[in-house]
């Protein structure tokens, strides 16, 4: 009788056991998943784009804003010479996508004329602050609106100077910092996900 | 031709004072973008710091002094007052540093284009010198 009672004692044990461990690996898993997540819906003067009309192409992001008088032309000229330098065939493999972090003054239409300067290539987009606040959280970047009431422009943008490469299956291999690497680097880095 | 010659001669102007600059250009951007950036080098060879303390450009409406700082991958940008230079040494306005804010073009910028500039010091001194807009 009393056997019984152990038995039925370490099987409820070993119960709460899986239990335990099935909820840790849940958890591990959903984690994963969501650090894995980086796709964007986003709205461009064409209509909506999604990271995911892009499969099978080497992707280049750039989150700034078109008041960004420094950072942003750089890496968007930089981003552009890559380019450049790629064969046609290297070329069509490649997505490059300016994403603004302030739709106030970015509209689709602003972010299509200022992005295709520098690059045909370049889709300009944008989006409203929930999806802003939540494709930037996805990658891990910041942007933030600072006043400067002293100044013409009212305010400016403190952003995240990276350039985020994802690689072919959608997966966010790389981010560069454009001010610290060179053109070659940023051509190696997309030929080696081609 | 008149380009040319006015050019030179802000040149020699340029040189022929205690600031020199070097260097000077506009940052091409985007037709429909209605601001730019302006870099350069200004040297002086006055005994005592000196402050540039104002510029106007005549392809902006306003033309003000920012400073950018980068820290751990995040920029961040702000109007400065006025922008020191060390007695006999240099300060640089750069990509990722002080720079000129050039805001509400008049028109868009093209590129080789040389336009002008004139800075304000707070020593009296007023320079007008070319600046081209060039990448």
């Amino acid at each position: 009788m009393m056997n019984k009672y152990i038995k039925y004692f370490l099987l409820s044990i070993w119960a709460l056991a899986l239990i335990f461990l099935v909820i840790i690996v849940g958890y591990v898993l959903m984690d994963k998943y969501k650090q894995d997540d980086i796709s964007w819906t986003l709205n461009s003067n064409k209509g909506e784009v999604s990271l995911s009309d892009f499969k099978d192409k080497v992707v280049l992001i750039y989150f700034g804003f078109t008041h960004c008088p420094d950072i942003c032309p750089t890496s968007l000229y930089l981003m552009s010479d890559a380019y450049k330098k790629l064969t046609k065939k290297e070329q069509s493999q490649v997505q490059l996508v300016f994403i603004s972090v302030d739709p106030k003054r970015d509209t689709p239409k602003i972010l299509y004329e200022y992005s295709k300067y520098f690059n045909k290539n370049i889709i300009g987009l944008t989006g409203n602050k929930d999806l802003l606040d939540n494709i930037t959280q996805k990658y891990n970047a910041f942007y933030r609106f600072v006043p400067t009431p002293k100044s013409t422009l009212k305010y400016t943008v403190s952003h995240t100077t990276k350039i985020y490469i994802i690689d072919k299956v959608g997966k966010l291999q790389l981010s560069l910092d454009p001010h610290k690497q060179d053109v070659e680097y940023l051509i190696e880095s997309i030929k080696s996900l081609i | 031709m008149n380009k040319i010659l006015i050019f030179l001669i802000m040149i020699i102007i340029s040189y022929s004072s205690s600031i020199n600059i070097v260097n000077a250009k506009i940052r091409p951007v985007p037709p429909i973008s209605k601001v730019s950036s302006g870099f350069m080098k200004i040297i002086s060879s006055y005994n005592k710091d000196i402050r540039l303390i104002k510029a106007k450009s005549n392809f902006s409406k306003i033309t003000e002094i920012h400073n950018v700082k980068i820290k751990n991958g995040i920029m961040d940008m702000f109007q400065v007052p006025f922008l020191t230079i060390p007695a006999n040494g240099f300060t640089e306005l750069k990509a990722g540093s002080y720079h000129f804010m050039f805001i509400d073009l008049i028109k868009p910028l093209k590129v080789k284009e040389i336009k002008s500039i004139k800075l304000y010091f707070d020593n009296g001194v007023k320079k007008i010198i070319p600046i081209e807009v060039k990448r």
